[in-house]
Protein backbone atom coordinates (compact mmCIF):
# COMPACT_ATOMS: atom_id res chain seq x y z
CA UNK A 1 0.00 0.00 0.00
CA UNK A 2 1.23 3.06 -1.19
CA UNK A 3 0.98 6.39 1.45
CA UNK A 4 0.31 9.71 0.16
CA UNK A 5 3.27 11.28 1.12
CA UNK A 6 4.91 8.44 -0.19
CA UNK A 7 3.28 8.90 -3.22
CA UNK A 8 4.11 12.61 -3.77
CA UNK A 9 7.93 11.97 -3.32
CA UNK A 10 8.32 8.67 -5.08
CA UNK A 11 8.02 8.54 -8.71
CA UNK A 12 8.11 5.34 -10.20
CA UNK A 13 9.52 3.54 -13.85
CA UNK A 14 5.85 4.25 -16.13
CA UNK A 15 7.83 2.29 -19.23
CA UNK A 16 7.48 -0.69 -17.07
CA UNK A 17 3.56 -0.67 -16.90
CA UNK A 18 2.13 -3.14 -19.18
CA UNK A 19 -1.35 -3.16 -20.97
CA UNK A 20 -3.65 -5.60 -18.65
CA UNK A 21 -1.56 -5.12 -15.74
CA UNK A 22 -4.02 -4.14 -12.84
CA UNK A 23 -2.53 -1.63 -10.15
CA UNK A 24 -5.01 -0.92 -7.91
CA UNK A 25 -8.01 -2.60 -6.29
CA UNK A 26 -10.06 -0.73 -3.40
CA UNK A 27 -13.11 -1.40 -2.04
CA UNK A 28 -14.79 2.11 -0.44
CA UNK A 29 -17.42 2.09 1.86
CA UNK A 30 -19.65 5.30 0.32
CA UNK A 31 -21.16 6.58 3.74
CA UNK A 32 -22.85 9.79 4.43
CA UNK A 33 -19.45 11.70 5.51
CA UNK A 34 -18.06 10.71 2.36
CA UNK A 35 -20.95 11.49 0.35
CA UNK A 36 -21.21 15.20 2.16
CA UNK A 37 -17.92 16.34 1.60
CA UNK A 38 -17.75 15.09 -1.76
CA UNK A 39 -21.24 17.36 -2.67
CA UNK A 40 -19.99 19.95 -0.60
CA UNK A 41 -16.36 19.86 -2.88
CA UNK A 42 -18.50 20.58 -5.73
CA UNK A 43 -21.49 22.43 -4.69
CA UNK A 44 -24.03 19.22 -5.98
CA UNK A 45 -26.91 18.74 -4.00
CA UNK A 46 -28.78 17.46 -6.81
CA UNK A 47 -30.84 14.01 -6.69
CA UNK A 48 -30.94 14.63 -2.96
CA UNK A 49 -34.83 14.01 -3.50
CA UNK A 50 -34.92 11.19 -5.47
CA UNK A 51 -34.38 7.77 -3.95
CA UNK A 52 -33.83 4.62 -4.37
CA UNK A 53 -36.30 2.37 -1.97
CA UNK A 54 -36.14 4.86 0.73
CA UNK A 55 -32.13 5.53 0.56
CA UNK A 56 -30.61 8.58 -0.62
CA UNK A 57 -28.60 8.69 -4.02
CA UNK A 58 -25.13 8.92 -4.60
CA UNK A 59 -23.92 11.46 -7.09
CA UNK A 60 -22.49 9.38 -9.50
CA UNK A 61 -19.58 11.01 -10.11
CA UNK A 62 -18.35 10.77 -6.26
CA UNK A 63 -18.16 6.92 -7.46
CA UNK A 64 -16.05 7.53 -10.62
CA UNK A 65 -14.07 10.39 -8.41
CA UNK A 66 -13.41 8.23 -5.78
CA UNK A 67 -12.39 5.08 -7.80
CA UNK A 68 -9.79 6.82 -9.44
CA UNK A 69 -7.89 7.59 -6.38
CA UNK A 70 -6.93 4.22 -6.22
CA UNK A 71 -4.59 4.81 -9.15
CA UNK A 72 -3.68 7.90 -8.40
CA UNK A 73 -1.68 6.29 -5.27
CA UNK A 74 -0.63 3.27 -7.69
CA UNK A 75 1.23 5.14 -10.31
CA UNK A 76 2.58 8.31 -7.81
CA UNK A 77 1.66 10.32 -10.28
CA UNK A 78 4.30 13.31 -10.38
CA UNK A 79 3.45 16.91 -11.02
CA UNK A 80 3.28 18.16 -14.04
CA UNK A 81 0.77 15.09 -14.95
CA UNK A 82 -2.20 16.00 -17.02
CA UNK A 83 -5.87 14.67 -17.74
CA UNK A 84 -6.08 14.48 -21.29
CA UNK A 85 -9.84 12.87 -21.96
CA UNK A 86 -12.44 11.14 -19.69
CA UNK A 87 -14.85 8.76 -20.58
CA UNK A 88 -17.37 7.06 -18.01
CA UNK A 89 -20.06 4.90 -18.06
CA UNK A 90 -22.23 4.84 -15.59
CA UNK A 91 -24.85 1.57 -15.21
CA UNK A 92 -26.72 1.26 -11.88
CA UNK A 93 -27.10 4.59 -9.52
CA UNK A 94 -25.54 3.93 -5.92
CA UNK A 95 -26.94 4.86 -2.71
CA UNK A 96 -25.65 5.74 0.67
CA UNK A 97 -24.19 3.33 2.77
CA UNK A 98 -23.10 0.71 -0.94
CA UNK A 99 -19.28 -0.54 -0.51
CA UNK A 100 -17.86 -0.29 -3.50
CA UNK A 101 -14.66 -2.10 -5.47
CA UNK A 102 -12.74 -0.66 -7.71
CA UNK A 103 -10.60 -2.21 -10.18
CA UNK A 104 -7.75 -0.49 -11.96
CA UNK A 105 -6.07 -1.84 -15.02
CA UNK A 106 -3.90 0.10 -17.53
CA UNK A 107 -5.56 -0.31 -20.86
CA UNK A 108 -2.78 2.34 -22.96
CA UNK A 109 1.06 3.09 -22.50
CA UNK A 110 3.01 4.54 -25.28
CA UNK A 111 5.51 7.80 -25.21
CA UNK A 112 5.51 10.27 -27.94
CA UNK A 113 7.60 13.75 -28.12
CA UNK A 114 8.60 12.99 -24.69
CA UNK A 115 4.89 12.53 -22.84
CA UNK A 116 4.25 9.64 -22.06
CA UNK A 117 0.70 8.77 -22.33
CA UNK A 118 -1.30 6.07 -20.49
CA UNK A 119 -4.53 5.02 -20.02
CA UNK A 120 -6.73 3.37 -16.99
CA UNK A 121 -9.34 1.80 -16.83
CA UNK A 122 -11.30 1.73 -13.76
CA UNK A 123 -14.10 -0.74 -13.22
CA UNK A 124 -16.31 -0.96 -10.71
CA UNK A 125 -19.02 -2.68 -8.83
CA UNK A 126 -21.29 -2.66 -5.71
CA UNK A 127 -21.69 -4.85 -2.58
CA UNK A 128 -24.06 -7.07 -5.05
CA UNK A 129 -20.96 -7.45 -8.06
CA UNK A 130 -23.22 -5.42 -9.79
CA UNK A 131 -21.52 -2.89 -12.19
CA UNK A 132 -22.09 0.56 -11.50
CA UNK A 133 -19.72 2.45 -13.60
CA UNK A 134 -17.07 2.10 -15.62
CA UNK A 135 -14.33 4.82 -16.41
CA UNK A 136 -11.58 5.15 -19.27
CA UNK A 137 -8.90 8.14 -18.08
CA UNK A 138 -6.58 9.21 -20.42
CA UNK A 139 -3.08 11.14 -18.32
CA UNK A 140 -0.38 12.33 -19.74
CA UNK A 141 2.52 11.98 -17.58
CA UNK A 142 6.31 14.27 -18.16
CA UNK A 143 9.01 11.87 -19.51
CA UNK A 144 11.75 11.67 -16.43
CA UNK A 145 14.23 11.21 -18.74
CA UNK A 146 13.55 14.93 -20.20
CA UNK A 147 14.97 16.34 -17.41
CA UNK A 148 18.45 14.46 -17.06
CA UNK B 1 -51.37 11.50 -24.01
CA UNK B 2 -48.39 13.29 -22.37
CA UNK B 3 -45.71 15.74 -24.41
CA UNK B 4 -42.32 14.55 -24.29
CA UNK B 5 -40.28 16.43 -21.40
CA UNK B 6 -37.58 17.08 -23.64
CA UNK B 7 -37.36 18.25 -27.34
CA UNK B 8 -33.95 18.36 -29.44
CA UNK B 9 -32.18 21.86 -29.17
CA UNK B 10 -33.54 22.12 -25.90
CA UNK B 11 -30.61 23.89 -23.00
CA UNK B 12 -29.82 21.96 -20.45
CA UNK B 13 -29.53 24.06 -16.87
CA UNK B 14 -26.73 26.40 -16.45
CA UNK B 15 -24.06 25.38 -13.39
CA UNK B 16 -21.83 28.23 -12.56
CA UNK B 17 -18.91 28.27 -10.06
CA UNK B 18 -15.48 30.49 -8.96
CA UNK B 19 -12.75 28.35 -8.14
CA UNK B 20 -10.91 29.35 -5.14
CA UNK B 21 -7.74 27.86 -3.61
CA UNK B 22 -10.19 26.83 -0.79
CA UNK B 23 -12.55 25.09 -3.27
CA UNK B 24 -10.03 23.10 -4.86
CA UNK B 25 -8.29 22.32 -1.34
CA UNK B 26 -11.84 20.67 -0.59
CA UNK B 27 -11.97 18.91 -3.12
CA UNK B 28 -8.39 17.38 -2.93
CA UNK B 29 -9.49 15.92 0.76
CA UNK B 30 -12.74 14.47 -0.71
CA UNK B 31 -10.98 12.45 -2.96
CA UNK B 32 -7.88 12.22 -2.11
CA UNK B 33 -5.95 13.56 -5.11
CA UNK B 34 -3.21 15.74 -3.18
CA UNK B 35 -1.09 16.41 -6.61
CA UNK B 36 0.52 19.39 -6.01
CA UNK B 37 -0.38 21.09 -9.33
CA UNK B 38 -3.29 21.48 -7.54
CA UNK B 39 -2.54 22.38 -3.89
CA UNK B 40 1.44 23.79 -3.63
CA UNK B 41 1.32 27.51 -5.04
CA UNK B 42 4.96 27.58 -5.23
CA UNK B 43 5.18 24.52 -7.34
CA UNK B 44 2.65 25.67 -9.48
CA UNK B 45 4.54 28.94 -9.88
CA UNK B 46 7.33 26.63 -11.48
CA UNK B 47 4.65 25.00 -13.53
CA UNK B 48 3.61 26.21 -17.23
CA UNK B 49 0.73 27.49 -16.16
CA UNK B 50 1.68 29.79 -13.34
CA UNK B 51 -0.86 28.62 -10.75
CA UNK B 52 -2.56 26.04 -8.88
CA UNK B 53 -5.15 24.42 -11.32
CA UNK B 54 -8.77 22.70 -10.54
CA UNK B 55 -8.71 18.85 -11.13
CA UNK B 56 -10.33 17.71 -14.21
CA UNK B 57 -12.48 15.63 -12.36
CA UNK B 58 -13.84 18.28 -10.22
CA UNK B 59 -14.76 20.42 -13.30
CA UNK B 60 -16.02 17.83 -15.35
CA UNK B 61 -18.31 16.76 -11.94
CA UNK B 62 -20.27 20.22 -12.60
CA UNK B 63 -21.32 18.71 -15.96
CA UNK B 64 -22.56 15.46 -14.12
CA UNK B 65 -24.03 17.75 -11.77
CA UNK B 66 -25.77 20.07 -14.87
CA UNK B 67 -27.08 16.61 -16.32
CA UNK B 68 -28.33 15.02 -12.94
CA UNK B 69 -30.65 18.47 -12.59
CA UNK B 70 -31.69 17.90 -16.04
CA UNK B 71 -32.84 13.76 -16.14
CA UNK B 72 -32.50 12.92 -12.39
CA UNK B 73 -32.21 9.54 -11.44
CA UNK B 74 -31.81 8.53 -15.55
CA UNK B 75 -28.77 9.96 -15.58
CA UNK B 76 -27.47 7.93 -12.67
CA UNK B 77 -28.50 4.52 -14.13
CA UNK B 78 -27.84 4.77 -18.05
CA UNK B 79 -25.61 7.97 -18.35
CA UNK B 80 -22.17 8.15 -20.48
CA UNK B 81 -20.23 11.19 -20.77
CA UNK B 82 -16.90 11.37 -23.22
CA UNK B 83 -14.89 14.54 -22.49
CA UNK B 84 -11.90 16.05 -23.34
CA UNK B 85 -9.79 18.12 -21.48
CA UNK B 86 -9.41 21.82 -23.17
CA UNK B 87 -7.58 23.89 -20.81
CA UNK B 88 -7.03 23.85 -17.18
CA UNK B 89 -9.22 25.43 -15.30
CA UNK B 90 -7.01 27.71 -12.96
CA UNK B 91 -7.49 29.06 -9.42
CA UNK B 92 -9.91 32.63 -9.51
CA UNK B 93 -11.45 31.13 -12.99
CA UNK B 94 -15.02 31.64 -13.20
CA UNK B 95 -17.11 28.61 -14.93
CA UNK B 96 -19.71 27.56 -16.09
CA UNK B 97 -21.67 24.69 -18.06
CA UNK B 98 -22.87 24.43 -21.09
CA UNK B 99 -25.52 21.47 -22.93
CA UNK B 100 -27.75 20.99 -25.44
CA UNK B 101 -29.96 17.89 -26.22
CA UNK B 102 -28.77 17.11 -29.84
CA UNK B 103 -30.79 14.55 -31.16
CA UNK B 104 -33.95 11.98 -29.19
CA UNK B 105 -34.82 8.44 -30.45
CA UNK B 106 -37.98 7.31 -28.82
CA UNK B 107 -38.29 3.76 -28.84
CA UNK B 108 -40.45 1.20 -26.94
CA UNK B 109 -41.21 3.69 -24.22
CA UNK B 110 -37.71 4.99 -23.82
CA UNK B 111 -35.76 8.00 -24.84
CA UNK B 112 -32.09 7.78 -25.82
CA UNK B 113 -30.80 11.37 -25.44
CA UNK B 114 -27.64 12.30 -26.99
CA UNK B 115 -26.74 15.99 -25.44
CA UNK B 116 -23.32 17.95 -26.92
CA UNK B 117 -21.77 19.21 -23.12
CA UNK B 118 -18.83 21.01 -21.69
CA UNK B 119 -18.05 23.83 -19.04
CA UNK B 120 -16.47 26.95 -20.40
CA UNK B 121 -14.67 29.67 -18.62
CA UNK B 122 -15.26 33.48 -18.05
CA UNK B 123 -12.68 34.26 -20.67
CA UNK B 124 -14.66 32.32 -23.03
CA UNK B 125 -11.91 29.55 -23.35
CA UNK B 126 -13.55 25.98 -23.63
CA UNK B 127 -12.09 24.49 -20.55
CA UNK B 128 -14.24 20.73 -21.30
CA UNK B 129 -16.10 19.99 -24.24
CA UNK B 130 -17.92 15.81 -24.74
CA UNK B 131 -21.07 14.30 -25.58
CA UNK B 132 -22.66 12.88 -22.91
CA UNK B 133 -25.93 10.00 -23.75
CA UNK B 134 -28.39 8.10 -21.34
CA UNK B 135 -31.50 6.70 -21.92
CA UNK B 136 -34.36 8.56 -19.93
CA UNK B 137 -36.98 6.87 -18.27
CA UNK B 138 -39.99 8.29 -16.28
CA UNK B 139 -39.80 7.80 -12.57
CA UNK B 140 -41.03 8.61 -9.73
CA UNK B 141 -39.51 12.14 -8.36
CA UNK B 142 -38.41 12.76 -11.56
CA UNK B 143 -40.99 15.38 -12.16
CA UNK B 144 -42.91 14.30 -15.33
CA UNK B 145 -44.73 11.47 -14.22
Amino acid sequence: MVSILESLTTTMDYAALKTGQQISSESIHLDGETVANFRNAVDDQSLLSIDREGEILVPPMAAAALSFRGAIKALRIPGGTLHLSQEITFSKSINIGDKIQCEATITRNSLRKKLRFIQIETCVTDQTKEKVLVGKSTITIPDMDRNE
Amino acid sequence: MTSNPFNIGDSLPIIRRSITQSVIDQYAKASGDFNPIHIDQQFAENSPFKSTIAHGLMIASSISHMLSEAFGISWANSGQLSLRFRNPVLEGDSISTFGQIETIVCQNGLMEIDCNVGVKKDSGQDAITGQAKLIYTIERGTGFE
